[in-house]
C-alpha cells in the first residue's frame, strides 16, 4: 500500500489546512471592496451563464436511491409576460425570451449620463434560524443559511450590466414591495431556489435580486424583501447598467460536445494530459461489488459507502430518471430501476520532467457517448451518495494528501521528477448505461487534453 | 433532490469564495488589481467544469477553489517576477526529506487529526511563513519581501514552525 506522506507533504497539508481555516473564519479578504470592473465581470459572467443555460434544452439525467424523496409536481401555471417600463433613473423591459427553457430577460437602460451612488444591502428581516454566511458587508452577494447549513437566501445588487436573464421561470407577478416596484419570479416543480424577487429602486438606480430556497414561502420571501434597506456606502458614484462589451468571457451558446475519433483511444495508449504528464489505462475491471477494496481509499467508508451497499458487498439498486423543463415547470421523469456497478481502473502515470508536478488538474470520470451523434454528456447525480456526482471516482489510491475528500480526484496527486506510478481508481456507473459509457480524462492545463476510453474489460 | 442551475451554482461560488480567494491571492501578489484579476481568472478556469461541481459549499469544492486560486496567483506572481527581471536565484537547498513520518497503514482520518493538532500549536507568525513557503512555494527571500522581514527572520520562523509542526507527528508516532 502506497502512503507517500513525508515531511514536505505534511507541512504542505498543514499550510493548506491553515488557509482553509482562515477561509472558514471569514477573515480572509473580508475587508476588501471589489472594484467596479470586477463587479461587472462577476455579474456578466453570471448573466451569461444564465443565458447559456437557456440555449441548452438538454435533459438533466440523474439516478436516485429508492429511499429518496419523491418529486413534487406543482400545478402548471402559464407564464405571465408583459414588457413595461418604469420611470426614474432607468427603464426596464422584461420579456419571455425562451419558452423551451422558461427564459425571462430584463433589459435595463439608464438615463444618459447619470451616475448612481454605491449602496449596500441591509436586510431588516430574516426567517428564524437563518444566519449570515457570507457577504456581511452588504456589498458582495449576501448569503444566509439556516444554522444547520441547509437552505439558503441570496441577495445581491444587480445594476452592473444592461441585461439579466433567468432560466426556468414559470410565472411572474408584477407588484410593489415595501413601496418599491418589484417582480416575483416563480419556478415550479423540482427545483431548489424557486422564488426570485427583483426590486427596482428607480430613484436610486439600483436593482436588488433575491433568491430564496424552496422551503421559504413566497409570503416569507416578500417579507424579507420588504425589509431590505439600501444604505449609501459613501464611495464614488458610478454609471449603472453598462453594456457588456467584454467579449473575453462572453459565453457562446453551448452546442453538445461532439467527441472526435482521435479522442477515443484504447487501453494501453498513452494520454498526454499536459506537457510532461501522461496517463495510460492498463486495465479495466467491471465489478458488481466492493469486496476486497481497501476501505481507506473510499474516504469515509462507514458513513458514505456502507448505507448504499448490501451485506454481500453489492450495490443497492437506484431509480433512474432525468429532470427536464416541460409544461412550464421542472419535472422529474422516472426511468425505472438501475443497477450500480464499479469500474475499477488500473493506470500508470508518468512525470516526464525533471521537476515535481503539483496541482495538475486532471479529472477522471465516466461520460456517455451517443453512438450515432457522438455527443457526450454526464449521467450525473447519484442522489444521497456523499460522492454527489456519480461520475467521479469514489475510490482512489494515488492521493498524496490526507483527508477523505482526496480519494476522489486524480488532481490530488503530486509527481516527483521522472516518477512513474501505478494508481487505481474506481468509478460507479449504472449497468443500464454501460453500452455508451467511456472513461473520460480531462485536463484543465493549457493543453486542454481530453481522451475517452471505452468502458470494457 | 438538490438541483442547482449553473447560474445559481456560479452565484453561490462567488458568494461563498470570492473574498477568500481574493485574500489568498493578495497574500502573495500584494496588489489589489492583480489579486482581483487572479480571482477572475480562477472563475474562468472553473466555468468549463461547473457541471462537475455538485455541491458549492462542500469541503471538496472549497478545497478545489483554494487550489485553483493558489495556482492562478502563483502563475501571476511568477510572471511578474519574470517581467520585472528581478529573478532571484534562491540559493537555498530545500531539504527533500523523504523520510516518512507516518506508519504506512495510518488512516487518512488519523493524518487529518495530526494536521489539526499541528495547526493548533502554531502561532500566526509561524503559520504565515509556513503557508508562503510550503503552500505557495516561495523562497525565503520572496517571503521576506512580502512580509517585510529579513531573510534570516523568515528562516528562523520557518525552522521554528517546522519543528513545532513536526513535533506533533513525533508525538503521535510515539503514542
Amino acid at each position: 500500500m502506497r502512503r507517500d506522506i513525508n515531511e514536505e507533504k505534511f507541512l504542505k497539508n498543514v499550510s493548506e489546512e491553515s488557509i482553509m481555516k482562515s477561509w472558514d473564519s471569514g477573515e480572509e479578504g473580508k475587508d476588501h471592496e471589489f472594484s467596479r470592473d470586477y463587479k461587472e465581470f462577476r455579474q456578466n459572467l453570471i448573466n451569461q451563464t444564465g443565458a447559456v443555460e437557456l440555449t441548452n434544452a438538454k435533459k438533466r439525467h440523474f439516478f436516485k436511491t429508492p429511499f429518496g424523496v419523491a418529486a413534487a409536481f406543482a400545478a402548471v401555471l402559464v407564464l405571465s409576460v408583459g414588457a413595461y417600463a418604469i420611470s426614474g433613473l432607468f427603464t426596464v423591459k422584461s420579456e419571455e425570451t425562451n419558452q423551451q427553457q422558461g427564459g425571462y430577460t430584463y433589459t435595463f437602460e439608464a438615463q444618459e449620463g447619470i451616475t448612481v451612488q454605491p449602496m449596500k444591502i441591509v436586510p431588516g428581516y430574516l426567517p428564524e434560524g437563518y444566519v449570515e454566511t457570507s457577504g456581511g458587508d452588504g456589498i458582495s452577494l449576501c448569503k444566509y443559511h439556516t444554522e444547520d447549513g441547509g437552505s439558503g437566501i441570496t441577495i445581491g445588487l444587480n445594476n452592473y450590466s444592461d441585461t439579466i436573464e433567468f432560466p426556468f421561470i414559470s410565472e411572474v407577478e408584477e407588484t410593489e414591495i415595501g413601496g418599491v416596484k418589484a417582480d416575483v419570479l416563480t419556478r415550479n416543480g423540482d427545483i431548489e431556489y424557486n422564488h426570485i424577487i427583483m426590486m427596482f429602486y428607480e430613484e436610486l438606480g439600483q436593482v436588488v435580486t433575491m433568491y430564496t430556497y424552496k422551503d421559504i414561502s413566497v409570503e416569507e420571501a416578500k417579507k424579507i424583501a420588504e425589509n431590505i434597506k439600501l444604505e449609501p456606502t459613501g464611495e464614488e458614484a458610478y454609471t449603472p447598467f453598462v453594456e457588456n462589451t467584454n467579449k473575453d468571457y462572453e459565453a457562446e451558446p453551448e452546442a453538445p460536445q461532439i467527441v472526435g475519433e482521435e479522442q477515443i483511444i484504447q487501453k494501453g495508449d498513452s494520454m498526454e494530459m499536459s506537457e510532461n504528464l501522461s496517463f495510460v489505462v492498463k486495465d479495466i475491471e467491471l465489478r458488481d461489488n466492493v469486496n476486497g477494496l481497501d476501505e481507506n481509499y473510499f474516504g469515509n467508508y462507514s458513513t458514505d459507502l456502507l448505507p448504499y451497499i448490501n451485506a454481500d458487498g453489492t450495490f443497492k439498486t437506484v431509480e433512474l430518471g432525468y429532470t427536464t423543463w416541460e409544461n412550464n415547470e421542472m419535472i422529474s421523469v422516472d426511468e425505472g430501476e438501475g443497477h450500480v456497478k464499479l469500474a475499477y481502473v488500473t493506470m500508470e502515470v508518468q512525470n516526464h520532467s525533471d521537476e515535481t508536478l503539483t496541482d495538475t488538474f486532471v479529472y477522471g470520470n465516466i461520460m456517455n457517448i451517443d453512438p450515432e451523434t457522438k455527443a457526450c454528456g454526464f449521467t450525473d447525480i447519484l442522489e444521497g451518495w456523499w460522492r454527489a456526482s456519480g461520475t467521479d471516482p469514489m475510490y482512489y489510491d494515488g492521493s498524496d494528501y490526507a483527508g477523505e475528500e482526496y480519494s476522489k480526484h486524480l488532481f490530488y496527486s503530486d509527481f516527483v521528477a521522472n516518477e512513474t506510478r501505478e494508481i487505481h481508481m474506481a468509478i460507479p456507473y449504472v449497468q443500464e448505461k454501460e453500452g455508451s459509457a467511456y472513461l473520460h480524462f480531462d485536463s484543465m492545463s493549457e493543453s486542454q487534453a481530453e481522451y475517452f476510453v471505452k468502458l470494457t474489460p | 433532490m438538490r438541483i442547482y442551475t449553473d447560474k445559481e451554482k456560479l452565484e453561490q461560488l462567488f458568494a461563498l469564495y470570492e473574498k477568500q480567494m481574493y485574500g489568498t491571492a493578495f497574500r502573495i501578489l500584494q496588489d489589489t488589481g492583480q489579486a482581483e484579476d487572479a480571482v477572475q481568472d480562477a472563475f474562468l478556469k472553473i466555468m468549463p467544469r461547473l457541471s462537475q461541481i455538485k455541491v458549492p459549499d462542500s469541503i471538496e469544492t472549497k478545497r478545489l477553489m483554494l487550489r485553483i486560486i493558489r495556482s492562478t496567483a502563483i502563475d501571476i506572481y511568477r510572471k511578474n517576477r519574470r517581467e520585472w527581471e528581478h529573478t532571484i536565484f534562491d540559493p537555498e537547498d530545500i531539504q527533500k526529506n523523504q523520510k516518512s513520518f507516518m506508519d504506512e497503514n495510518l488512516s487518512q482520518i488519523e493524518n487529518r487529526q495530526m494536521i489539526q493538532r499541528a495547526l493548533l500549536a502554531l502561532d500566526q507568525k509561524y503559520r504565515e511563513v509556513l503557508e508562503l513557503k510550503c503552500y505557495f512555494g516561495l523562497s525565503h527571500r520572496e517571503i521576506g519581501l512580502l512580509l517585510e522581514i529579513t531573510e534570516d527572520t523568515v528562516a528562523k520562523r520557518y525552522e521554528r514552525a517546522k519543528k513545532i509542526a513536526l513535533k506533533m507527528i513525533g508525538d503521535d508516532a510515539c503514542a
